[in-house]
């Protein structure tokens, strides 16, 4: 009971007991204004709405403008109204935007922030707390909520020749004009008439139509349909440096298909690490540090496979690299299954001779191993190993013996050639 | 004794890169503004309503008991006063003002405000200012100029006002976030942790708040008490033994007008203390805010009151009648009780202590004997002491001077701490220009005392002018032409012409232009023919060109005038 209470009561019993009439008045504003406290606060909340309106997406050291807009449906103003929002620390270019304001009657107040995307991710943005009350602190601060959205920052891209390999790599060989390797089967568009182009190869009636000698062209053989097989399982990595080189093949299988796509050709991705939006939805976890969704080990350590990401089939075009590109800003690395036991399963769904791009860290025995099945398989499987090897030309020699190509990325030229492009602005252009 | 050489310090390079990585850089401050409207104006004017309230309830009171003087006319003063009290609480709770002596400044401030209580009081219950006769009286006796009722209701009043106003405003000042602790919380997260020494102490907000309450509901019972009082017949306290039963009038509007206010400002006060809780509370927490919350609040909370106050207003009074009744039943319930405990407690004492009283109870009682009368001694009458007039003139002159000398240095004080500092330089300066121009006002008047006798003593030797002539002095109305301007010189010298031919039979007519009077003049003055034209033509160019007129044709229309005058003077005394 708070002490003036009992001050309220014995001005009360004065008033009634030296007949002060006017003490009804008194009584009367009195219990209106409580009144009204306690029964406008939860209605003024109640006609409040929030949202938050963004780019969903964004790449790597972007800047994304997120808008918060409040809107006061009521006729009646809203005399405070604080909001506080909950950033990633990762992302943060300010501090959390938090901010008292009022709203009058049918008003609507927008607040802006900034965030930058400053390491791959899935992120939460959110959520927005709003907090009101009444003029005279007899009623409850109500307290309102506008459930969090989610925020992709994709992985770093960099060019493929910063990669250190090859242009001329069999899934780049754009433009051949071998009949080994096209497929009548899927036309892709037409083209003038050259010499030596086949006769059974001419569009008549595009040439009828346009008056100009033109040839069918088809998308290229099925061989040239590339799967990029991400290896985050984390013993197949040194321990030491195990989250950097995770990272590194992260980068690497998001610039090959980038790559990829924009030569216009069919790429897909496996992976055997862990997808945390797999995860239960109340069992998700944000990093406390960064903001960023983490894979929970102990939520998922009995069989991890389970949380294994659903294999991308190759296709073509900008949104499937979207698709591609999601994935791989959400993949962690954990103990699930090794290579050399995942490599067979993988190709099971696939084409035969499609190109397989198998990201690891080493280019060990066993792994080679499984490639080499791969390729008796009827694939055209590439091993491309991101850890530094002082003897990685045995590995190549090896992989040569066993039908297949092997590259290394770790090499100081191509780290640095790497280092430059980090340094460069963000946005490289798909 | 041997001097230490200063050791040097070899590792600044060290020290200054370890002070530059503990000194974080300044980011930019957090948003957190306050609204100055609300601190400078709402605030004060509300304490002051809150204060004045109660006073005005006195007032009514003063007035039930003695009608006949405008005793709530003092509800200005008491408003004004507690204005005064409510800025000056405001103002002490300023860091700048942190240096000042408080006791020395509240005592300064209580004896200005009793002179001014004075002054008020002499005007309004007095009859204005006071006549010589009154001003001997107030000087031989210096008691007399206070010891009035109205001034002691004046004062009295104004002080209660003045001391609720100064309590109020000093809760609310202190419940504001106060200078250090918005310049510490609005620095950047990591500036505070940086200076955490620097964190202000807090103040617990909520105590404040409570005791405001305590107050506002204190003097608000005080208020109901003094509004029950009001409505009692007062001639019926002589003869009534039960106050409850005195008949009882309606309340005075005055006194409704004072209890409104009380109510309404207290809780509109009570939200401006909410407001204030919430600010030092978004402050702490790094919550930015605008001005313009602090003034919406402010219209919000006083749109909320007046509509709610007018809704009220259609709702039936209710009787009291009844909830007394109980309340009394109860009240000698509790009474009756307390009687009996006591009672009861009385008998268990007398029992516990009868054993020991036995003896003395049979012991006899001894008549009283009459105690015989006295009668007093015839004193001789006293012859009662004169005052001493000069031991008197002395007296009150000292008390005058004391009471003057205090008055000047509680206001010297009083302003020089607000700021208002007295520049001796610039006294000296003024009172230089001053003294030089009165000093010149006083020798100007001399000298033309000077010149007015010698020329009544010219006139006095010369023969009495004859009958219908006027004087050969200047126009009347007319100023001599030293201090005047070459243009309004040129004037004068013409129109001293005319007026002075217009003596001589030649006046002007209304209608006549200048240059058409100057053929009349040169029919009565052929001789002077050429200077009349020559003033005139000056006069002409002074009057309607706007050319500028130097100072070397002023000395020739100057000649032409004084031969022209000189002409008329000689006609003047041809026979």
């Amino acid at each position: 009971m708070p002490p003036y209470f009992w001050l309220a009561l014995l001005l009360l019993a004065v008033a009634f007991l030296l007949r002060v009439d006017f003490i009804f008045y008194i009584l009367y504003v009195l219990v209106g204004v409580f009144l009204w406290s306690r029964w406008f606060t939860p209605r003024a909340m109640r006609n409040l709405t929030a949202a938050r309106t963004y780019r969903r997406r964004a790449f790597l050291g972007e800047t994304v403008e997120v808008t918060l807009t409040l809107t006061n449906k009521s006729r009646l103003g809203l005399p405070w109204l604080q909001f506080h929002e909950s950033v990633p620390p990762e992302l943060r270019l300010e501090e959390p935007p938090q901010r008292v304001v009022s709203l009058g009657g049918r008003q609507t107040r927008q607040h802006t922030y900034q965030v930058k995307g400053l390491q791959r991710g899935y992120y939460r943005l959110g959520p927005l707390r709003l907090t009101g009350g009444d003029l005279f602190g007899l009623a409850k601060s109500r307290l309102g909520y506008l459930p969090p959205d989610y925020l992709t920052v994709y992985p770093r891209i960099v060019p493929l020749s910063q990669l250190g390999l090859p242009s001329r790599l069999p899934f780049g060989t754009i433009g051949s004009h071998q009949r080994l390797f096209e497929d009548p089967a899927r036309p892709m568009g037409a083209r003038d008439f050259r010499s030596g182009d086949s006769l059974r190869q001419i569009n008549w009636k595009a040439t009828a139509h346009t008056q100009k000698l033109l040839v069918r062209t088809f998308e290229p053989a099925i061989s040239l349909e590339t799967m990029i097989l991400l290896d985050l399982h984390a013993a197949d990595y040194e321990r030491r440096d195990r989250l950097y080189w995770t990272e590194w093949a992260i980068v690497a299988a998001a610039s090959l298909a980038t790559h990829l796509v924009n030569q216009r050709q069919a790429v897909g991705l496996m992976s055997n690490g862990v997808d945390p939006l797999r995860l239960q939805e109340d069992a998700r976890q944000f990093d406390e540090v960064t903001g960023r969704l983490t894979f929970d080990a102990g939520a998922g350590s009995q069989n991890l496979r389970a949380y294994m990401p659903t294999p991308i089939a190759p296709r073509a075009g900008r949104p499937h690299l979207m698709k591609i590109l999601e994935q791989l800003a959400r993949l962690d690395a954990r103990q699930t299954i090794p290579l050399h036991e995942w490599a067979a399963s993988a190709g099971v769904h696939l084409s035969w001779g499609v190109t397989i791009v198998a990201l690891t860290g080493q280019g060990d025995e066993p792994r080679c191993n499984a490639l080499h099945r791969l390729a008796r398989a009827g694939f055209n499987p590439i091993l491309v190993a991101v850890e530094p090897d002082a003897n990685f030309g045995r590995v190549r020699e090896r992989a040569r013996r066993l039908g297949f190509r092997a590259y290394n990325l770790s090499s100081r030229a191509e780290l640095e050639r790497w280092e430059e492009a980090t340094a460069r602005p963000a946005g490289v252009a798909l | 004794m041997s001097r230490r050489r200063p050791r040097p310090i070899r590792n600044k390079g060290v020290i200054a890169a370890a002070r530059a990585q503990r000194a974080p850089t300044p980011g930019p401050r957090r948003p957190f503004q306050t609204d100055p409207w609300t601190r400078r104006l709402v605030r004060p004017v509300l304490i002051a309503a809150l204060a004045t309230a109660p006073a005005i309830a006195l007032l009514v009171l003063v007035t039930i008991l003695n009608p006949g003087e405008p005793w709530l006319t003092l509800a200005w003063f008491c408003f004004f006063v507690a204005l005064e009290g409510a800025s000056t609480a405001a103002w002490l709770n300023n860091p700048d003002s942190r240096g000042v002596d408080r006791f020395a400044y509240r005592a300064a401030e209580v004896f200005l405000l009793i002179v001014l209580a004075r002054i008020v009081s002499w005007l309004l219950f007095g009859d204005g200012l006071p006549s010589p006769d009154e001003m001997r009286v107030y000087l031989a006796a210096p008691l007399s100029f206070f010891l009035t009722g109205g001034f002691f209701t004046t004062a009295a009043v104004a002080l209660i006002a003045w001391y609720l106003a100064v309590t109020a405003g000093r809760i609310f000042s202190q419940m504001d976030a106060g200078h250090e602790e918005v310049a510490y919380y609005t620095l950047s997260l990591s500036e505070q942790k940086a200076k955490v020494d620097d964190r202000p102490i807090t103040t617990s907000r909520g105590l404040l708040q409570d005791q405001y309450l305590r107050l506002w509901l204190t003097v608000g019972t005080l208020m109901v008490i003094m509004a029950a009082l009001s409505t009692f017949q007062v001639g019926q306290f002589l003869t009534e033994s039960d106050v409850l039963e005195i008949a009882r009038l309606g309340l005075a509007p005055a006194m409704l007008f004072a209890l409104l206010l009380y109510f309404l400002a207290g809780l509109w006060l009570l939200s401006h203390a909410r407001l204030l809780r919430l600010n030092f509370q978004w402050l702490a927490d790094g919550v930015g805010k605008d001005a313009e919350l602090e003034r919406t609040w402010q219209r919000a909370a006083l749109t909320l009151l007046l509509a709610i106050a007018l809704v009220a207003a259609f709702l039936p009074i209710g009787s009291t009648l009844g909830i007394s009744h109980i309340l009394r039943l109860a009240l000698n319930a509790v009474l009756y009780v307390a009687g009996l405990i006591y009672a009861v407690i009385g008998f268990l004492f007398a029992a516990l202590l009868g054993p020991f009283l036995g003896s003395a109870e049979e012991m006899p009682t001894a008549t009283p004997q009459p105690l015989p009368t006295l009668i007093p001694p015839p004193v001789a009458a006293t012859p009662t002491p004169t005052p001493n007039p000069t031991f008197a003139f002395v007296v009150s002159s000292a008390f005058w001077a004391l009471l003057i000398a205090l008055i000047i240095g509680a206001l010297l004080f009083f302003l020089r701490e607000r700021g208002y500092r007295l520049e001796l330089e610039q006294v000296r300066r003024t009172w230089r220009t001053v003294g030089q121009q009165v000093r010149g006002l006083w020798l100007r008047l001399r000298r033309r005392v000077r010149v007015a006798g010698i020329t009544l003593r010219q006139r006095l030797r010369s023969p009495a002018p004859p009958a219908g002539d006027a004087p050969a002095g200047p126009a009347r109305g007319l100023r001599r032409p030293g201090p005047l301007s070459p243009r309004e010189q040129i004037r004068y010298y013409y129109l001293s012409t005319v007026h002075r031919a217009g003596e001589r039979g030649v006046p002007r007519a209304d209608s006549e232009t200048p240059l058409e009077y100057v053929h009349d003049l040169k029919q009565e003055w052929p001789e002077a023919e050429s200077e009349l034209d020559e003033l005139t033509q000056a006069f002409v160019e002074a009057r309607y060109s706007p050319q500028p007129i130097d100072k070397p044709a002023v000395a020739r229309v100057k000649e032409e005038w004084k031969r022209v005058r000189e002409r008329l003077r000689r006609s003047a005394r041809r026979p």
